[in-house]
């Protein structure tokens, strides 16, 4: 490993610091200053409308704060041109809470997009990456259907296959357990926790899903009002006797 | 937010960038696909159309001269102002009709379920993936267009004059040849790149800007390119129309 390499690896997945992010006169992310640190999964925890969501997207450079700044992966997300802010997005994968699939194309052929479109990846290669995919996520068999012929689930876990394609150091959950029954909800946190362990990835997830974080996250911080409450490893979150914390834990009306 | 005052300049900053995409090398099989599929579809709707107008145009055009005693030179009318004006004015119509509103529908409802953030997250640009072939399908499909809205309405005159208003037939194809010289039709052929682009610029911004969410977001979006682009195609007419032959007058 270069130097250039060894640092670029101890630099945090996820810096935000003091970002501001208003639509309106609302702050929805208020003065956040935040480090996710590379090969854990973090768990960003937090009741519906608090900038969970806006959080991701300003990480990816999908949304620009009206203050502070956002270093993911090692670069000035705001500061870099658009070129190296389409090349950081191509180390990155993301899971959106409606799985964003392309309707039209199977399941197959959406898992091969960014390997045909970004990598122009060979189609023996592709078929043998899409393959090995396909069967990470525990869909070997779903290829040639169409999106909508599949279950929550089963889109999910397509998403995630996607999402994992071109490789990326680090992969990004908005909502994976939204919409879904308890058990397949189950799977989805089982099949990320697996994954995670296998690949020794970063993986940042956003939920307001208590089981599925005390399963999946390695730490974790909770978002109230647009502002970090707390954050840490899981341990100590959830074992923190802040009132608001501990409301939220145990699912009592704030 | 962008302050109001720029909204008017929001739809050229958005054809630059979408012309700029067009350089920066769309996906050739994409393109291919659309250039034929946008030019099958809006064909028949142009065809039809144009069909019928040259006839309602030479049957007005015969009430006019058949008191004067010059019936046999209502295919004049329809030669000079049909081909020259209201053909391919139609045949943008038709284009932003049945093109406008489906490019519109579809990219908006492609950015509603967040498949256009999906693509900018795997590091590839909206513009040069969906725009780009989008617009050059247009381009492409607008002379086209324009050509068989030419003949077809040509063709309506003929078939009216020759069968209800009971002109000769040969002298009924040569009045309605001898108004249409090469020069119009390739007048004609220009305004049809110039109504594609428009009509394909104004449906890509209306399906790539952040409106309303949902199923409503996607139908205001479609029928904004509808009226926005039909305006725009009769502006664009009228202004190509006074730019080439008002230098005549």
């Amino acid at each position: 490993m270069t130097v250039a390499n060894e640092q670029s690896a101890q630099t945090p997945a996820i810096e935000l610091r003091a970002v501001t992010k208003r639509f309106g006169p609302r702050a929805v992310v208020d003065d956040v200053t935040l480090s996710i640190q590379r090969g854990r999964t973090t768990v960003i925890l937090g009741p519906s409308g608090t900038g969970k969501s806006t959080l991701l997207r300003l990480a990816t450079g999908l949304l620009e704060p009206e203050a502070g700044s956002v270093h993911t992966l090692g670069v000035d997300v705001f500061g870099a041109k658009k070129h190296e802010l389409l090349r950081l997005r191509r180390r990155m994968g993301m899971l959106f809470q409606d799985n964003a699939l392309f309707g039209s194309l199977s399941v197959f052929d959406n898992v091969a997009f960014p390997l045909r479109r970004v990598q122009r990846t060979a189609e023996p290669e592709v078929r043998r990456r899409v393959d090995e995919l396909l069967q990470l996520v525990g869909l070997p068999e779903l290829g040639d259907r169409l999106p909508d012929r599949l279950s929550g689930g089963q889109r999910k876990r397509v998403a995630l296959a996607r999402a994992m394609a071109l490789s990326p150091e680090l992969v990004l959950f908005d909502e994976p357990t939204s919409g879904l029954d308890p058990q397949t909800s189950a799977s989805i946190d089982q099949l990320i926790k697996d994954t995670q362990t296998r690949l020794g990835l970063t993986f940042v997830v956003i939920t307001h899903d208590i089981e599925s974080a005390g399963i999946i996250a390695d730490d974790a911080g909770l978002l109230l009002d647009g502002k970090v409450h707390l954050f840490g490893p899981r341990a100590t979150v959830w074992a923190s006797q802040d009132p608001r914390v501990r409301a939220f834990l145990e699912r009592r009306a704030g | 937010m962008i302050p109001q005052v720029l909204l008017p300049l929001m739809l050229p900053a958005f054809a630059l960038r979408a012309t700029a995409a067009i350089l920066r090398g769309p996906p050739l099989k994409d393109t291919v696909l659309l250039v034929s599929r946008v030019i099958l579809r809006s064909l028949p709707v142009v065809v039809i159309i144009c069909f019928f107008c040259g006839a309602m145009l030479t049957v007005q055009a015969a009430a006019s001269l058949a008191p004067f005693g010059a019936l046999r030179m209502s295919g004049l009318i329809v030669g000079f102002g049909g081909v020259r004006e209201v053909f391919p004015l139609l045949a943008g119509g038709a284009l932003a009709s049945r093109t406008g509103a489906e490019i519109a529908s579809q990219l908006q409802a492609m950015r509603v379920t967040r498949q256009v953030e999906a693509l900018e997250m795997m590091g590839l640009d909206p513009l040069v993936l969906l725009v780009a072939p989008r617009l050059i399908a247009c381009v492409v499909a607008g002379p086209v267009c324009v050509f068989a809205a030419m003949v077809s309405g040509l063709v309506g005159g003929q078939v009216i004059g020759q069968f209800q208003l009971g002109i000769d037939r040969s002298a009924m194809w040569a009045t309605l040849l001898s108004a249409v010289g090469v020069g119009d039709l390739v007048v004609g052929l220009i305004k049809g790149v110039v109504l594609g682009f428009v009509v394909g610029v104004v449906a890509c911004y209306e399906g790539s800007i952040v409106a309303e969410g949902g199923a409503r977001g996607v139908g205001a979006a479609a029928n904004r390119a509808v009226v926005r682009g039909m305006v725009l195609v009769c502006l664009s007419c009228l202004g190509l129309s006074a730019l080439i032959y008002g230098r005549f007058l």
